[in-house]
């Protein structure tokens, strides 16, 4: 930086309110003519800023369709609190991190590891599709709330098919699975009914996520 | 000079406007972002101790109760330092920049203080080791003082214009509000599942990672924060006194009120509502139970803000809010004596608790923003108040927080030891959890949720007699804008005045 007077160079580190050469005042220097100037950018950020809350009103809360598409983006991330595999036939392995923090460690079962399940050759990529689609089910909420602000209604309905796809692979890889540890008299591991349940929404959500896109074409010209 | 001074009129100056906005858009991203990223913690130290540091827990306890002297004694010369402070940057903002970097080399070293010393059962009193603790320890809090001053100070001067600074404080709590739980949330998990042995991380290892990215989170945050966000209230032309910073706190009555009430606010002595849930209810997670429902309003709460200010004034919701706790508490302890205060009583029920906090959780939640806006522009607007009734138009943020931390200091560091006392008092057996008498069942009820209420409702009567209605507001904004305006003339004319004597000589 350079004294707006003087010129003379300021080094980063010469933290002094006035330049050492001509005394100027560096932080007061044309402070308030700096100020309006300001005034003018910040005035034109917060209309940005108060359009985008606009749209989020009108187009993700007002209109009824896309406050049940606000409600029931939330839907698959409850569902997973219900249980996604068996594990040695009574016991439960839950998907969802909420239950953690509820203090109940009912996240994975006594005696389970995930390091001891690399001997289930399917086990280890289908439980990580289910995590993927659980961080898909989350990105996808987090579009519908974020989406309106800015127009985009697309990113949902991707993020709900990748959730559903994986969701869908992961199931189908469980019941390959049980098979297989069944045979190699190992612990019995397979899909649970929360997780059927699950999918039956991830699917019916995507549905309604892909319909929404059409749909909300009608909100970008009215916008 | 004395003449071009004399010359100024007010008049004459072209006065900002101050309902226009000053901040642009990534100054609001920055402030935003910095404000989650102080409410993202490295975890407990306590813990960290406990698992990975391993010093006796007497000399963890010595080290933080010398800290805790300390950190009474840094409050009273940070302030001061703080206000005489001026530099091309302000007076704030060069504390983001200087102590970020020293923040994040003792914010590690302290937890990579594990790695340093051994940490067997022998090392557990190595001297060494305290020394270097409390090294850290006493470094972190006096730099953290600063730091937080500094953030304070700089959020009441970021914009002269006090509608935009409650919008300003209102989005980053709400946005902080959203996502400042995750990161606890996620540690949570992690360490669950590494004292189950689900995931084989070492306990060095767990804090040393967490400690690393959250300082290299908060680190660039600061950085980014301090390159985007500038001071726009001029500060007087003269430093302040020592003296000055204290006169301003006791000359001016709502200073005196918001100290006064913060000091009877801390005598607000109470048992954990969690000892309750334990003894009484069986149930730890009771109090999240009854919150988690509520808490999509407390986000939404900060939305209504505006229309809660346009029909009530500042004082009438500082009150409102900063007592409302006390009010429900009270309902609560009524509602969970229906029934007698034995076995019968209400409060023993956990279905019968549960429908009488969950709705009491929505209420409070409603008021959420609010309570979390406005005690802060209550202050702000009281500091303007004290640069308004100065002569010089000084402004002492760093004393004045300062002092409002060490009036709860003093009180809380004194009383924290009470609440062992106080349940001991009433009978409660330490080695029995679970399993109180119904005697010191209902004492824990009556402890937890009246005993808080009443001593909190002492400070609301300082309150009543807050004096900034909003008229006063009005007027001092107003013609504090044009002050500033002349003070900003006559610095430059100083200046000027200066480089050319300068030039003669």
């Amino acid at each position: 930086m350079n004294c707006p007077v003087c010129g003379t160079k300021i080094k980063f580190w010469d933290w002094r309110q006035n330049c050492r050469k001509c005394g100027t005042n560096l932080f007061l220097h044309d402070f308030n003519n700096r100020l309006r100037e300001e005034s003018v950018q910040a005035e034109k950020d917060f209309l940005w800023w108060t359009n985008m809350t606009a749209q989020f009103m009108d187009y993700g809360v007002k209109d009824k369709i896309s406050l049940f598409r606000l409600i029931s983006s939330v839907l698959p991330l409850i569902l997973l609190c219900m249980p996604v595999i068996t594990f040695n036939g009574s016991t439960m392995i839950y998907l969802n991190f909420l239950l953690d923090s509820f203090g109940g460690g009912t996240f994975f079962p006594e005696g389970f590891s995930l390091g001891n399940m690399t001997q289930y050759t399917l086990f280890l990529p289908a439980f990580f599709l289910l995590a993927v689609s659980l961080f898909a089910a989350t990105l996808a909420f987090f579009s519908v709330v974020v989406g309106p602000a800015f127009m985009n209604f697309r990113a949902a309905a991707i993020f709900e098919l990748i959730g559903t796809l994986c969701a869908s692979a992961g199931t189908v890889m469980f019941n390959f699975f049980s098979v297989e540890s069944l045979s190699a008299l190992n612990p019995s591991v397979s899909a649970s009914f929360g997780l059927y349940i699950y999918c039956a929404v991830m699917i019916a959500e995507t549905v309604f996520m892909i319909r929404f896109v059409s749909y909300s074409k009608k909100f970008k010209a009215l916008n | 000079m004395a003449e071009t001074l004399r010359e100024l009129d007010s008049a004459d100056v072209n006065a900002l406007d101050i309902s226009k906005r000053y901040v642009n858009k990534k100054g609001i991203i920055a402030f935003i972002l910095y404000d989650i990223a102080n409410s993202i913690s490295t975890g407990d130290f306590e813990r960290f101790n406990t698992d990975a540091l391993k010093l006796k827990a007497s000399m963890f306890t010595l080290a933080n109760t010398i800290v805790g002297i300390w950190d009474i004694i840094n409050d009273t010369f940070t302030g001061v330092i703080i206000d005489k402070t001026r530099t091309r940057f302000g007076k704030f903002r060069p504390y983001l920049i200087a102590c970020a970097l020293p923040a994040a080399t003792i914010g590690l070293l302290k937890w990579f203080g594990c790695y340093i010393f051994p940490t067997d059962a022998a090392a557990n009193a190595s001297m060494a080791k305290f020394i270097f603790t409390l090294i850290c320890l006493f470094l972190s809090e006096t730099i953290g003082t600063f730091q937080n001053v500094a953030k304070t100070g700089l959020l009441a001067t970021m914009t002269p214009n006090p509608e935009e600074r409650i919008w300003l404080a209102a989005r980053s709590a709400q946005l902080s509000a959203v996502v400042d739980n995750i990161p606890g949330i996620i540690i949570n998990l992690i360490y669950d599942m590494m004292i189950q042995n689900k995931i084989k991380i070492s306990y060095k290892g767990f804090y040393t990672s967490i400690a690393t990215v959250v300082t290299i989170v908060s680190v660039s945050l600061s950085l980014y924060f301090f390159m985007n966000v500038r001071e726009r209230v001029v500060q007087s032309i003269e430093k302040p006194k020592v003296k000055d910073g204290f006169i301003s706190i006791f000359r001016n009555k709502p200073m005196r009120i918001i100290l006064l009430s913060e000091f009877l606010g801390a005598f607000a002595v109470s048992v954990s509502k969690n000892d309750y849930y334990i003894d009484v209810l069986g149930m730890s997670s009771f109090g999240t139970l009854t919150e988690v429902p509520a808490a999509p309003v407390s986000v939404i709460s900060y939305g209504w803000i505006n229309a809660m200010r346009k029909r009530f004034s500042n004082k009438s919701l500082w009150i409102l809010t900063s007592h409302m706790d006390a009010v429900i508490n009270i309902i609560a302890f009524l509602f969970g004596i229906i029934g007698g205060t034995g076995e019968k009583g209400w409060y023993n029920q956990r279905w019968k608790m549960f429908f009488i906090l969950f709705p009491a959780e929505f209420v409070r939640k409603t008021f959420w923003g609010v309570k979390n806006v406005i005690p802060g522009e209550v202050l702000y607007e009281s500091i303007d108040y004290c640069e308004w009734k100065d002569p010089n138009g000084i402004r002492n943020e760093g004393v004045i927080l300062t002092a409002k931390g060490l009036m709860t200091k003093l009180v809380s560091n004194t009383t924290g030891s009470l609440k062992a006392w106080i349940k001991s008092l009433f009978g409660y057996d330490y080695y029995s959890s679970g399993s109180q008498s119904q005697k010191v069942k209902f004492s824990l009820f009556a402890l937890s949720f009246m005993l808080p209420a009443v001593m909190s409702l002492i400070s609301v009567f300082p309150k009543f007699f807050y004096n900034i209605t909003p008229e006063v507001r009005a007027q001092m904004y107003s013609e504090l804008q044009t002050r500033r305006e002349l003070v900003t003339l006559r610095k430059i004319d100083i200046s000027e005045e200066k480089s050319g004597e300068e030039g003669n000589v």
